[in-house]
């Protein structure tokens, strides 16, 4: 592999598990993937399917009764799982910065926004005071927060939802991340604002190159925003292929009934077909494939044997046994 | 008003609010002698037509879940008029209101904090029919199980508690209760919002299933246009405390007429990456005005792309621009 292919971001094989009293629950199960630079990837999912789990895994925050139990997390070809927590906080913050779903509980209320700005400067560059303070007003304006100057005094509670998560992602481009991952960025807005989050979002990766993750639930968000798709299921990746292809040609039965089940806006007649049964307990976890409850296609097979992820037409990687022949080579 | 005044005589109409409002005080000052209100619902003019769904939609604090609340007098009106089955219900006293709420019911939006957790599955449907002495006994039982059936629950889940259920499942169960007294109208605040998207299509499924069965009424409020559009027959879109703009759903979506709806509707992403780079999307701003201090020209000054002087001196009146189609707008779009 020549240097310009090399990922920025290899995931191999990643295993997270939460040891709680009543057994292991394996949240993150096998999870491979790769982000390049200036690649948008957005892994979507329902609620419990591992999404936020592999996010925070990323950057080494699972805690307990949590652990990474095995995989690899490539980082510039370093794996970070083997990192001491003084190396990551290095990394964190700096190198890959993380936005989260409640800009509000993400902030610290009793600090003013500038001083949370200048803070993560101050951590990762040499710079003093004064100019951290510079620095901070540029990334302010730079977001779009209107006078920044006055603002930089300004204390969270005193700021909208919308201008609250712009000042998050002030923080989170602060130091010029290579990555950043943003976990459901936009869920607690109201959509007007959400579609000025994410056109931000798309004019400062252009501008610095930056890798994003985009974690979330919502299909549409994804088909803006993503060059490549991640689709999780019961902790696993159930479908991978690029924004286009995958849209078009899904081939997972779970992949079909999540694009089947969001009404379409702008198609004045619609059926919303649902997919029937309810998103499995992580602790609970069917035999075999673990969509097979609720698939409408699915084989006898399908009920003791876990499907592999098979390479398969136009590109995509498919966890179903459906698409077994067309198998080029695993 | 022209609105109204037409389907005074309409026998279809089964709820109608006129000049609904509801404010609330803000402490403050010294001991809190409140001057200021925050105008939630500041003037709507509605109706719902026997066995229609009407949508109300709009971003939060825009007074769509205190209409709700409103009508069903969970919340007194500041001033205005309700009238349900031609009754005007608005000043009727807590007695008469409780056989008024027989007819009208609410599905909730978090199925989690709106079911008791002490209670079982039994006993959570079986409240309404008890308070209202519906049913007892055998009866009783007998109506439940159907109820559970009716919202797609098996009837062996009946001694369980609402935290061994999924949340799709515990919408469902809010569906039943809403069910028992067999009601003519439900006001669904914001059903689909807490659930997964595939259990979403479930629900509103369900919920048009059931009006089809029971030849129910809607008032399906949300944030999501979206499951509004799936849903509604007639989409009224909140801003501010006021309408600004009512239609048939298909109406609305081919001839949109408000900046605010049409930047509502092209906020949202679609779920086609092709689209990704269409060029007519309006993206609103965020400067919201203040709700305690609302200008006195056009509420939405301040977030339209459109916005002309006249805008900012002069309140637009609601008028029916197209037929049918009512929009409170000094330069509304016209395609």
């Amino acid at each position: 592999m020549s240097e310009a292919e090399t990922p920025l971001l290899e995931v191999r094989n990643l295993q997270t598990h939460f040891f709680t009293e009543l057994g292991v629950v394996p949240s993150v199960n096998g999870v491979s993937f790769s982000v390049k630079k200036g690649e948008t990837i957005g892994i979507v999912g329902e609620s419990g399917c591992g999404k936020s789990v592999t996010s925070l895994s990323l950057l080494q925050l699972i805690s307990d009764p949590g652990k990474i139990v095995g995989g690899e997390i490539l980082f510039n070809g370093e794996d970070l799982t083997r990192l001491s927590n003084k190396q990551m906080r290095k990394i964190r913050g700096n190198k890959i910065s993380m936005i989260f779903q409640e800009p509000l509980t993400s902030l610290n209320p009793v600090f003013t926004i500038g001083s949370q700005i200048s803070e993560a400067i101050r951590l990762h560059q040499n710079v003093n005071k004064e100019e951290a303070k510079e620095k901070a007003i540029v990334m302010l304006k730079k977001v779009g927060i209107p006078r920044a100057e006055k603002h930089y005094y300004s204390f969270p509670h005193l700021l909208s939802g919308g201008m609250r998560q712009r000042v998050m992602i002030a923080i989170a481009l602060s130091c010029n991340p290579q990555l950043l991952i943003a976990d459901e960025p936009t869920t607690a807005l109201d959509v007007t604002i959400q579609a000025q989050i994410l056109l931000l979002m798309k004019q400062l990766s252009t501008e610095y190159q930056t890798s994003i993750i985009i974690i979330t639930h919502d299909l549409g968000l994804v088909a803006e925003m993503a060059d490549r798709v991640v689709v999780m299921y019961a902790g696993q990746i159930v479908e991978q292929n690029n924004v286009y292809e995958l849209f078009k040609n899904p081939k997972h039965p779970y992949t079909k009934g999540l694009l089947n089940s969001i009404p379409k806006i702008h198609q004045l007649k619609d059926q919303l077909e649902s997919i029937e049964g309810n998103v499995p307990i992580p602790s609970q976890l069917p035999a075999g494939c673990k969509f097979h409850p609720r698939c409408a296609a699915a084989l006898e097979k399908c009920r003791f044997q876990d499907p592999p992820l098979f390479q398969a037409k136009q590109g995509a990687e498919v966890r179903c046994w459906l698409h077994q022949e067309e198998v080029i080579g695993v | 008003m022209t609105m109204t005044n037409e389907t005074e005589t309409n026998h279809d109409c089964l709820l109608r609010i006129e000049g609904l409002k509801k404010y609330f005080p803000i402490p403050s000052g010294l001991f809190g002698k409140s001057k200021q209100f925050l105008k939630a619902v500041d003037g709507v003019d509605l109706f719902v037509k026997k066995g229609e769904t009407l949508g109300i939609v709009g971003e939060s604090g825009c007074g769509k879940s205190t209409t709700g609340n409103t009508i069903l007098r969970l919340l007194e009106p500041t001033e205005g008029k309700i009238v349900f089955e031609g009754k005007d219900i608005t000043r009727l006293s807590e007695r008469g209101m409780q056989k008024i709420r027989k007819d009208i019911q609410m599905v909730f939006q978090d199925p989690f904090s709106s079911l008791n957790p002490r209670m079982r599955v039994f006993d959570i449907i079986a409240e309404p029919l008890r308070t209202h002495k519906a049913a007892k006994g055998r009866v009783l039982e007998e109506k439940i199980f159907e109820l559970m059936e009716t919202v797609g629950l098996d009837r062996s889940f009946v001694r369980r508690y609402p935290h061994e259920f999924s949340g799709g499942q515990r919408q469902r169960i809010g569906i039943a209760r809403a069910l028992a007294l067999k009601p003519k109208l439900i006001i669904c605040d914001e059903p689909v919002s807490a659930l997964d998207v595939s259990i979403q299509a479930q629900i509103l499924n369900l919920l048009l299933e059931l009006q089809k069965k029971f030849n129910l009424t809607y008032i399906f409020i949300a944030h999501g246009i979206p499951a509004v559009k799936y849903i509604s027959d007639r989409i009224a879109v909140m801003y501010m405390g006021e309408v600004v703009e009512l239609a048939g759903k298909e109406e609305l979506f081919s001839h949109t007429m408000h900046p605010y709806t049409s930047g509502l509707i092209s906020a949202v992403p679609l779920p086609d990456p092709t689209l990704r780079e269409r060029n007519n999307r309006i993206l609103l701003e965020e400067d919201f005005p203040d709700q305690t201090n609302l200008p006195k020209g056009c509420r939405f000054y301040s977030r339209c792309p459109f916005r002309k002087d006249k805008c900012k001196e002069e309140k637009p009146l609601f008028r029916e621009v197209r037929k049918e189609h009512v929009v409170s707008c000094h330069y509304p779009i016209i395609q």
